[in-house]
């Protein structure tokens, strides 16, 4: 499902590339941990998967597609197929959770009713069908984590990636948000978690794999 | 394919009065100043629009008058109104005695006709009048006032073509200032909304980041800004057409007076709809091009 091949990244006026020299292979259905210290690449890296960045060598292959070189005028499909959890959410604080969750069905032009059902289904599989309406900002931190996640598989998407999907959360809320990953893995979705938490780690017995200075310290298996 | 761009219309119009809703201050501003600048391209337009209307209906009506001793009867005047007649250009020449002359005088100062009364009647004078054809240029009028000067009986030739010329330059430096004008007010119409607009994008950078990350493509990224600055224009071109009308009603007559000093009788006409209309659809297309430079910066490669 997604392939690195001599993946390099170096941002302007850094010192040292971010990510130098990566390969790696995760396949359809999988549900991998990406880990390493701080400042290790994991979020460079999983930012290359949806063309947030890009890199400045090698290739990178989402569902078989070559995406290290795709047009601008291409990204908006290629991020239609990839549900994102963000390390700070981003979601518009000003909005409900509903609206937040739509939007990213609204800019696929999907019909309102088809999109209030597929809300409300993904807000229910987070556990927040209660708190559809309530203002982002007015929700705690871990049902804003989940709004989020509720965002990133409205769409169905092949592969979801969650940059510390726990970080903030204290451990009771990780677990929850750990089930509710491996629910959605479960139901084929490949799903790419990265995090430095040990306990996440040694928990859930998912492939791992370790970057350090921006190389791959090991792939597990 | 035509139900997902409707969907997608129906979106965005939502972000876009969402918007105008958020930016209501920095947007009543810009729809203020949008206003002041239309309706003083409108109302100079409105005067341009009336001079020109004179102007044609000048020309239109061209006339050259041979005046002749008050005395000259229709039959001595004959040989002048045949040599009228055999100018190119000239529609027709008719004799008015000095009888007719002044009843029509009479008839056309009206109520004030008493000041006729002393007068003698043969202070004013028989005339041949030429008639050109219509859209006859100045010169012909000279060339026939020429060809009249040359007759015995003519004692003076006039035409219109010195105030014409007069009206003409006016027009053509009105017209020259008009068209900076408009340039002027179109350019800070659209540097007006293109600023609000960036700063609305500005305000609103993470909402537009958390789109384009989610899959919105440029256009769905760029339309609410483009709707909003189509609203402001058209709201601004609104204000000022009814603005325009106000001026109208208050100021018409004035107006009229002092054109009227200037080049003879004058009527602006009733309210200007025809402009008011043309100002509500200039603003609006000059806020969709002030919300197209607002947010032509945007690539959609907004960085996560
Ligand atoms: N936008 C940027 N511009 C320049 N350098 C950057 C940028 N983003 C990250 N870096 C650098 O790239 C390296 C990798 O950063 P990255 O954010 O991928 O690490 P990480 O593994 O996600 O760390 P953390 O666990 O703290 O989130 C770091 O040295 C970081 O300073
Ligand atoms: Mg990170």
């Amino acid at each position: 499902m997604i392939e690195l091949y001599h993946v390099s990244k170096v941002y302007e006026r850094a010192a040292r590339p971010a990510l130098d020299d990566v390969n790696l292979a995760v396949e359809k259905g999988e549900f991998v941990f990406l880990t390493g210290p701080s400042g290790a690449g994991k979020t460079t890296l999983l930012r290359l998967l949806f063309l947030a960045e890009r890199c400045n060598r090698g290739q990178v292959f989402i569902a078989g597609k070559n995406v290290a070189h795709l047009a601008d005028s291409q990204l908006p499909l290629l991020r239609r197929q990839i549900g994102v959890v963000f390390q700070d959410f981003k979601l518009i604080d000003t909005r409900t959770a509903e609206q937040n969750v739509a939007l990213a069905l609204d800019v696929q032009g999907l019909s309102p009713s088809v999109t209030r059902q597929r809300v409300f289904d993904a807000l229910k599989r987070v556990g927040l069908a209660h708190k559809r309406a309530a203002e982002v900002r007015r929700l705690s931190g871990g049902e804003q984590q989940r709004v989020a996640i509720a965002r990133a598989i409205v769409t169905e998407p092949l592969v979801l990636l969650a940059d510390e999907p726990t970080g903030n959360l204290d451990p009771e809320r990780a677990v929850d948000i750990m089930n509710l990953l491996s629910d959605i893995n479960a139901r084929g979705t490949t799903v790419v978690v990265a995090t430095h938490d040990p306990i996440l780690l040694t928990r859930y017995r998912h492939r791992i794999i370790a970057l350090a200075d921006g190389r791959v310290h090991s792939a597990g298996v | 394919m035509i139900t997902t761009a409707i969907n997608q219309a129906r979106s965005v119009t939502r972000t876009a009065l969402l918007g105008l809703r958020q930016g209501a201050g920095a947007m009543s501003l810009s729809v203020g100043i949008i206003a002041l600048s239309l309706t003083a391209l409108g109302a100079f337009a409105l005067l341009l629009l009336q001079l020109s209307r004179l102007a044609d209906a000048w020309n239109r009506e061209m006339l050259v008058v041979a005046f002749l001793d008050p005395t000259v009867t229709a039959e001595l005047a004959e040989p002048v109104r045949q040599r009228a007649r055999s100018v190119d250009g000239v529609l027709d020449a008719r004799f008015v005695s000095s009888h007719g002359a002044r009843a029509r005088l009479r008839e056309a100062l009206g109520e004030r006709a008493h000041v006729l009364d002393g007068m003698d009647d043969d202070v004013i004078p028989a005339a041949v009048e030429v008639e050109l054809l219509p859209g006859s240029p100045a010169e012909q009028s000279e060339r026939v006032a020429a060809a009249l000067k040359g007759e015995p009986l003519v004692v003076e030739v006039a035409w219109g073509a010195e105030e014409l010329g007069r009206l003409g330059a006016v027009l053509g430096i009105l017209r020259l200032a008009g068209g900076l004008l408009g340039a002027l007010i179109a350019l800070v119409t659209i540097l007006v909304i293109s600023n609000t607009l960036k700063l609305t994008l500005l305000a609103r950078r993470d909402e537009v980041q958390i789109m384009v990350l989610v899959g919105a493509s440029p256009a769905f990224v760029r339309a609410p800004f483009v709707i909003e600055g189509a609203l402001q224009g058209l709201s601004g071109g609104t204000l000022a057409g009814g603005c325009l009308l106000g001026l109208h009603s208050v100021l018409a007559l004035q107006v009229e007076q002092a054109l009227a000093r200037a080049f003879g009788s004058v009527s602006l006409g009733g309210p200007p709809l025809g402009v008011v209309v043309a100002l509500m659809g200039l603003g609006a297309g000059l806020g969709i091009l002030g919300g197209l430079v607002g947010v032509t910066r945007f690539a959609g490669r907004e960085e996560a």
